[in-house]
């Protein structure tokens, strides 16, 4: 993840990226959700989602920090539903989240 | 890579479109006419042969996610995405040269983005890049309908057309010649009503224990739906929305000597509609009515994303099934309707010489 972030843009998003370290249990969780659900949108870039693995798409995203990212899961944002369309509590969702990200590095 | 290519392509139409300038457009000197589009198996009022000119036909329609029963014996429930609340969408009925003219609703309930692509239709995907719509907006979209014949419409999403199909989401429009239906030798052929069949090949996941799934919303249920699908054996086949939604309570009904027509839409896989103890007189099997109709067919083949037309006049009484004939799916997975017709038995046409009894030596 550091690798990335430090290609993009380094201390802008230094303190947030940190804040996003995340063990394997959590995500096993993410990656459950986000193969539920979020990879209808996510895995083929539907309706211009970032796709699950795209460095490029997913960088200025992890800049803008996981408050951003989560502010995008719980309410939505263009053609994303909220909470992507789930019923899925804060904490799975903030999972799914996390395995997208790390996926992206 | 295939759908990235169709992704830009449409993209780009679509910008090259919005961008145009107006100019003076014939249709809209055309007259307006806002017919009612009525739930499935029934279909909108409509002339055969009409003398009007060609207008332009305006039709709303109003997406609605919702869980449904697919099979009320059991409590199977599916995440269903709809036109207008039904399975199939309505039935859309104008002429040819007409113009269809659609406002494609999707209320903010709604959890998706949507669209629709008309087969009937000529360029765009069908429609489908111009009327992308999420939730809490909505469309209008014109065609010219400029070729006979019973037309699928459906969703189509990029990245996930597939799905919004097999959950619900087509129906049929009928483009009749301006002078009606016409037999083999260009004779008026006329119908007394029409019924519409909507053929759906569900596939509802299962738990670890061979239990049907239920899920919360419809994006809960892709991940596992899109499993099943990848397998190409449907859980369930149903016309219009359900197991047994065309028996008991809601049969079709008709009278000896009334003549039916029946449009069968199947937007995905293929079908092969047969009615038991009658025939298709006269079958437009893939739908387009510029061709000659075949006649006494005893089984006619629908392939997916196809609407086919089949025309029968009724000559004895009785309740008849419609199905599927491949049994299995009708029988088993639910791909069976029926028909209750009213009227005085012919003995000429069959008759019952000795009924069932012992076995005399
Ligand atoms: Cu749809």
């Amino acid at each position: 993840m550091l690798k990335i972030v430090s290609l993009t843009a380094l201390s802008l998003a230094l303190l947030p990226a940190l804040s996003m370290a995340s063990d394997a249990g959590t995500l096993k969780t993410g990656e459950k959700l986000y193969k539920s659900a979020c990879v209808a949108c996510h895995s083929t870039g539907a309706a211009n989602a970032p796709k699950l693995g795209n460095k490029q798409a997913w960088a200025p995203l992890i800049a803008k920090g996981m408050d951003e990212m989560m502010n995008v899961a719980l309410h939505g944002k263009g053609a994303m539903p909220a909470r992507g369309g789930t019923k899925a509590d804060d904490a799975t969702l903030r999972a799914a989240v996390e395995y997208m990200v790390s996926r992206a590095q | 890579m295939k759908v990235f290519r169709l992704c830009m392509a449409a993209t780009a139409l679509a910008s090259l479109l919005a961008g145009g300038v107006a100019l003076a457009d014939p249709a809209d000197k055309l007259e307006h006419i806002k017919p009612v589009l009525v739930a499935p198996p029934h279909v909108m009022e409509h002339e055969q042969a009409t003398k009007a000119k060609p207008r332009v036909v305006e039709f709303t329609m109003t997406i609605e996610e919702k869980k449904i029963v697919i099979d009320e014996e059991n409590g199977t429930t599916m995440q269903a995405m709809t036109f207008n609340g039904s399975m199939p969408g309505p039935t859309m009925v104008v002429h040819e040269g007409d113009y269809v003219q659609l406002t494609l609703i999707n209320p903010a309930t709604n959890a998706l983005e949507h669209n629709i692509d008309f087969h009937a239709s000529t360029g765009a995907l069908g429609g489908g890049a111009l009327t992308k719509i999420k939730p809490g907006e909505q469309t209008v979209l014109r065609f010219k309908a400029d070729r006979t014949g019973t037309f699928i419409y459906h969703c189509a999403p990029e990245g996930m057309v597939p799905w919004h199909v097999v959950s619900g989401m087509s129906g049929t429009l009928m483009v009749l010649p301006r002078d009606g239906l016409k037999d083999q030798d260009g004779k008026p052929l006329h119908y007394d009503k029409v019924y519409t069949i909507g053929e759906f090949d569900l596939y509802i996941p299962k738990d670890e224990n061979g239990n049907y799934k239920e899920y919360d919303t419809a994006l809960e249920s892709y991940g596992d739906t899109t499993e099943v699908m990848r397998g190409l054996i449907p859980s369930h086949i149903v016309f219009n929305g359900k197991k047994g939604a065309l028996t008991g309570a809601g049969a079709l009904t008709a009278k000896v000597g009334e003549t039916v027509l029946f449009i069968h839409s199947s937007a995905n896989r293929d079908t092969r509609p047969h009615l038991i103890g009658g025939h298709g007189d006269y079958v437009w099997a893939t739908g387009k009515f510029i061709n000659k109709p075949e006649r006494n067919l005893e089984t006619w083949f629908i392939p997916g994303g196809t609407a086919g037309v089949m025309m029968y006049t009724f000559k004895q009484p009785g309740i008849y099934a419609y199905v599927n004939h491949n049994l299995i799916e009708a029988f088993e997975l639910g791909a069976a309707g029926h028909v209750k017709v009213e009227g005085k038995w012919n003995d000429d046409l069959m008759k019952q010489v000795v009924a069932p009894s012992a076995i005399k030596n």
